[in-house]
């Protein structure tokens, strides 16, 4: 069982000012084996806090962070899934299944993670898995209003992976559950 | 009793003993006290009149400090602490006859903590015949004054101790909190000033400036303050700093309004402004906090936002009060503005003004993104596409024109180029502009027009094919303004440039997306005419790359090739369209794709793919 942590898009100080305590709370430095942060941290300080959950982190480029920091785009193994991460922001058109598709296709993976929409989504598209953790801190995006702060810890495991879903709604945190596996 | 003991100091030549036989009168004497406190009889009139002035005379007059000293401390321990609030002015003057050398710090300050545990235990409020405050306060200016041995910062804990007694006591005087300050700031004056050796006061001051913040949890009661900044300059720099960092990071205090906003910026001055004693890793450090400090400025209503907008940007823009770089404060300041418009926009229905608003809104972010382009170009003109966003989603044709031409004309400047950031900047742009839905027909494809030439002007010859592929996107944004014959030729155009590449290796990467793209439209938007035709002639020159260069298998390219061609092979299965279960995994899991048609509908459109030659 590897727990890994995927969030992104926290703005951090342009937008938002930290990520909200009521998540904070809940990650705790080694629990999580590995966290892939979709990008557009902005700060060093947002990026040393992770540091501090794991060893282990993966950060790709948002259109906000400082230019030729981190890459494109990066392809992990974990167990037997060939994940992928990219911001999303190169996609075009922005948040579009078939757009993203070929993203998947072209780095070749079973999981492909993106952020940029501020917008938690979780779906199955031609037998790959797609994911978005939204915005931890809920910042601001002209996409749409009422940003809900979320993020997702993933379960790999062999027999399928587990996704655990956090959203901040009223100063509540609610967690929802799913699973995939690859055929 | 008393009166043996001072016999005894004197008369006994044996250390040791004479401890001992001093502990046992000490027992003795407390005993006696805490007797005395438990008589039934004593009243508080009584113990007032009577019995504590003939104490307290019996301990000023020994003169003796050791005996004065363990007295007092064996007086407030015995009797309660109602007493003592009843006779607090009796036992002040005492206090201040006993000698010189004896610790009345520690005995005030256990009076105050006394006092305010009682009070805070009691939840009753202090006397408001006596002003306990006052007492102390005047107390311990006399001390400062008339007791030189005593060390700063032992008066200055004193003082941390009342300032604890007036949060919990007085929470409605918060002006207390000032008259201590200004108490502090004069008893460092008349010590001529703190020295950065004295590490004991510099944390005592700490301490005063803190302590209202941390049990209010939040450093409003802080703002109000007429004395809060100048004692915190009697700071040496370096702690005048932690001061700053501590009001930013310490809480997740709102500021909502110009007033707290302006003594904050006033308070944050020893962090916007570099000191000589800054190196480049502490002044970014600092810089940071300063923008942490505006996101923590807002107010939901925007009649009172927008002056906090407009404060901030005078003040930093003010070069001989701040030294703050553009980029710390003038971004998230345009993300405010731009978050207000939306909050603006969200409630257009109430608002009759919202519209008039949201215009002078974006010409403030209009204006601040303009003084950050001297900076950094690349952050200006991602900003300025951001606002083209927002008024797109707003449906301000005119703006979003306007904005989009501000972006258009920073990417042309020479300084865009010398970034080496064209083809991500272009590719922002279409982006955007493939979102934006409120321009007419006109306006909108000239732009389109426009950034597809951009893209085919690019110079290296990779990224001019990438970036006008890209250029399709935006000739179908709309159902409703679709172009197939721009959307088509832009295709074209990228895979004639792509001709142009040389490295086989880029080639190829750059074969397949195109490829992929052509499926994307082949697939989606039947009407842009991609054909069977074209997509078998892409075929054709990726298989002649791969086996004129040798390209090894595990080439990403091919992986990339290979996951298009078993697409294209799932496609040509008429079974792939037919409608799907939903999985009923978990209710909370997104619906498997249930792109539905019926056998005859598949039928067609699996022959369709089938023309591809894989």
């Amino acid at each position: 069982m590897v727990l890994i942590l995927v969030i992104g898009d926290l703005h951090i100080p342009h937008r938002a000012n930290d990520i909200p305590s009521e998540f904070k709370k809940l990650l705790l430095p080694g629990k999580i084996e590995q966290v892939f942060i979709t990008g557009n941290l902005c700060s060093k300080e947002a990026f040393d806090y992770f540091k501090t959950l794991s060893a282990d982190v993966c950060v790709v480029s948002g259109e906000f962070d400082e230019p030729k920091k981190y890459p494109e785009n990066k392809v992990v193994t974990v167990a037997d899934y060939k994940i992928g991460i990219c911001h999303g922001h190169q996609v075009i058109p922005w948040g579009d299944k078939e757009a993203l598709a070929i993203l998947q296709r072209q780095l070749d993976v079973d999981v492909l993670i993106t952020g940029h929409t501020h917008e938690f989504r979780a779906y199955e598209h031609n037998g790959k898995f797609f994911l978005n953790p939204g915005s931890a801190t809920g910042a601001y995006t002209p996409l749409h209003t009422d940003v809900v702060p979320s993020f997702v810890l993933m379960d790999v495991q062999k027999a399928n992976i587990g996704f655990y879903v956090y959203h901040l709604r009223e100063g509540e945190v609610k967690v929802t559950r799913m699973f995939w596996s690859k055929k | 009793m008393n009166k043996l003991w001072v016999r005894m100091q004197h008369g006994m030549r044996d250390l040791d003993k004479r401890e001992q036989e001093r502990e046992e009168l000490n027992i003795l004497v407390g005993k006696n006290l805490s007797r005395l406190s438990q008589l039934e009889g004593l009243t508080i009139g009584l113990y007032k009149s009577d019995v504590l002035p003939r104490i307290l005379s019996q301990i000023v007059t020994c003169k003796d400090r050791i005996a004065q000293q363990y007295l007092m401390v064996i007086l407030i321990q015995a009797f309660s602490d109602e007493f003592h609030l009843r006779t607090l002015d009796q036992l002040l003057e005492s206090i201040h006859k006993l000698q010189e050398d004896v610790d009345i710090c520690s005995i005030l300050m256990s009076l105050i903590e006394r006092l305010a545990n009682y009070c805070v235990s009691h939840m009753s409020s202090l006397p408001t015949d006596v002003d306990v405050f006052q007492m102390f306060l005047t107390n311990i200016d006399e001390l400062g004054k008339s007791r030189k041995t005593v060390p700063l910062s032992a008066v200055l804990s004193l003082q941390n101790s009342l300032i604890i007694l007036v949060c919990r006591c007085y929470k409605d005087k918060p002006s207390y909190i000032d008259d201590i300050y200004a108490s502090c700031r004069l008893v460092i004056e008349s010590r001529s000033t703190i020295s950065p050796d004295d590490k004991q006061s510099i944390q005592q001051v700490t301490k005063l400036l803190q302590t209202p913040a941390e049990i209010a949890k939040s450093i409003k009661p802080l703002l109000g303050l007429k004395n809060f900044r100048s004692l915190m300059d009697a700071l040496p720099n370096h702690h005048k700093r932690n001061i700053a960092q501590y009001l930013v990071s310490e809480n997740q205090t709102c500021i909502s309004n110009v007033e707290e906003v302006i003594v904050l910026l006033d308070y944050l001055a020893p962090i916007t402004q570099r000191d000589s004693d800054v190196n480049d890793e502490e002044w970014h450090d600092y810089q940071q906090l300063v923008s942490y400090a505006i996101s923590l400025m807002y107010n939901k209503d925007p009649e009172l936002m927008v002056p906090i907008l407009q404060k901030v940007k005078e003040h930093f823009l003010n070069q001989s009060a701040t030294t703050v770089g553009h980029l710390y404060t003038l971004v998230p300041l345009t993300f405010k503005a731009l978050s207000l418009v939306q909050a603006i926009f969200k409630k257009q229905n109430e608002d009759p003004n919202c519209e008039k608003r949201i215009k002078y809104v974006f010409k403030y972010a209009n204006e601040v993104i303009s003084l950050v382009k001297n900076t950094d170009i690349v952050a200006a003109y991602n900003l300025y596409l951001q606002c083209t966003l927002q008024a797109a989603q707003c449906g301000l044709a005119e703006f979003t024109t306007a904005f989009l031409n501000q972006s258009l004309t920073l990417f042309e400047d020479e300084k865009m180029t010398q970034s080496k950031q064209e083809y991500n900047g272009l590719r922002y742009m279409i982006g955007v502009v493939q979102r934006v839905s409120c321009l007419d027909n006109e306006t909108f494809q000239s732009f389109a027009m426009r950034i597809a030439q951009l893209s085919s002007k690019l110079i290296v010859v990779e990224l001019q094919s990438r970036a006008t592929a890209l250029s399709t996107y935006l000739f179908t944004n709309l159902p409703e303004r679709k172009d197939p014959k721009l959307a088509m030729s832009c295709l074209k155009k990228a895979m004639s440039a792509s001709s142009s590449v040389v490295e086989p290796d880029v080639l190829l990467h750059l074969y397949v997306d195109l490829f992929d793209h052509y499926v994307y439209f082949f697939a989606n938007h039947p009407d842009v005419a991609v054909e069977a035709k074209h997509l078998n002639a892409i075929i054709v020159k990726i298989n002649k790359l791969i086996s004129i260069n040798n390209i090894d298998k595990s080439h990403k390219g091919l992986l990339h090739y290979r996951n298009v061609m078993n697409l294209i092979t799932e496609k040509q299965n008429w079974q792939t369209y037919i409608k799907k279960q939903q999985k009923k995994d978990s209710p909370q899991q997104e619906v498997i794709d249930e792109s539905g048609l019926n056998e005859k509908e598949a039928l067609a459109e699996a022959s369709r793919w089938k023309e591809i030659q894989i």
